[in-house]
């Protein structure tokens, strides 16, 4: 009954953000993001690459609730960059790194053919 | 299919498995326009049975998704017509061979298609006298929003180890122990060469996962 619909797991509903940002009021160099239609498959993924950053002082990720598909990602970093700019970073590195994924697989499954 | 990953960390290869299973587009029975269904499977039992047939899902990647319509040129279906009747003494069983395309040129026809040497999938059985008719529609869709839509019938990943004999304990072994110690692995991963007397890997330094544990 209070479950959202079934596409909206995949499906940005109209008018909705994907991404927000919030800064930390308490914390120097830490904010929050929040990430609308994702789950652990991005989540997982985003910290792990985070946690590759070596001004990344905290990275973590979690769903506040499983019925909803939101993912919330909190970043704190050591100063040398802005929160906003390791996430950025982190979502670059891994564009590229799957880019390079696609690139090798492509070439390994036409030698295969071969 | 298997296939190495490496330089990655465990949360990509675990993406890459997730969204092999759940996001990854398919092909599958969305719609059924019932005309004439006197069989003992109500409608909603056979809509749901012909929706978890495997279609050939190559075109998926020129569809585009109901939701994504946006011209007359997008293709978002294709339909497959369905008439048995069953006019023998005896079952009849209405299988995925009864499946007609409409549209052949679409080239999504349901899996192992009149192929003789696989078993064609059984949708419903019938007596004499009882009628299946009916127009099935087929779309695009993703495994997140129904089961029917997943792809692979399983993906997993599994961390591949790298074995590394100790020369110098198998000096300190005897035949015996060496035979022992190769015999012990179902797997057989191992060999012993009783000319050098050596323990080696069986297949020169590459290890596949057990066939049949878990």
């Amino acid at each position: 009954m209070n479950q959202p619909d079934r596409y909206v797991q995949f499906l940005l509903p109209e008018g909705e953000r994907k991404v927000t940002y919030k800064a930390d009021t308490k914390l120097k160099d830490a904010g929050t993001f929040s990430f609308r239609s994702e789950d652990h498959t991005m989540g997982n993924l985003l910290r792990m690459q985070l946690h590759s950053d070596k001004a990344t002082v905290f990275a973590g990720y979690r769903i506040p609730h499983p019925l909803e598909p939101v993912m919330v990602v909190k970043v704190q970093t050591n100063g040398t960059k802005a929160p906003e700019d390791a996430m950025s970073h982190a979502l670059q590195d891994l564009a590229s790194e799957f880019d390079h994924m696609r690139s090798e697989f492509e070439r390994a499954t036409s030698d295969v053919q071969r | 299919m298997v296939f190495e990953l490496t330089n990655t960390d465990v949360s990509s290869a675990n993406a890459l498995r997730r969204v092999m299973i759940a996001e990854v587009p398919t092909i599958a029975i969305d719609l059924v326009e019932m005309e004439n269904n006197t069989t003992v499977l109500n409608d909603e039992f056979l809509a749901h049975r012909l929706g978890l047939i495997p279609l050939t899902s190559d075109e998926a990647t020129n569809w585009k998704r109901p939701f994504e319509w946006s011209s007359d040129h997008d293709m978002i279906e294709t339909s497959f017509s369905l008439d048995v009747t069953c006019t023998v003494d005896g079952v009849m069983d209405v299988t995925s061979n009864d499946l007609i395309p409409m549209y052949p040129e679409h080239r999504v026809q349901p899996a192992n298609y009149n192929t003789p040497e696989e078993k064609p999938i059984v949708i419903c059985k019938l007596r004499r006298g009882q009628q299946l008719k009916l127009v099935a529609r087929a779309r695009k869709g993703i495994g997140k929003d129904h089961a029917k839509f997943i792809p692979v019938a399983t993906a997993v990943f599994q961390f591949k180890p790298r074995i590394v004999l100790s020369h110098s304990a198998m000096a300190d072994m005897t035949d015996d122990e060496k035979q022992a110690f190769v015999h012990s692995d179902p797997s057989k991963t191992f060999k012993f060469n009783p000319i050098t007397r050596m323990v080696r890997l069986r297949r020169d330094g590459d290890w596949h996962p057990d066939p049949g544990a878990g």
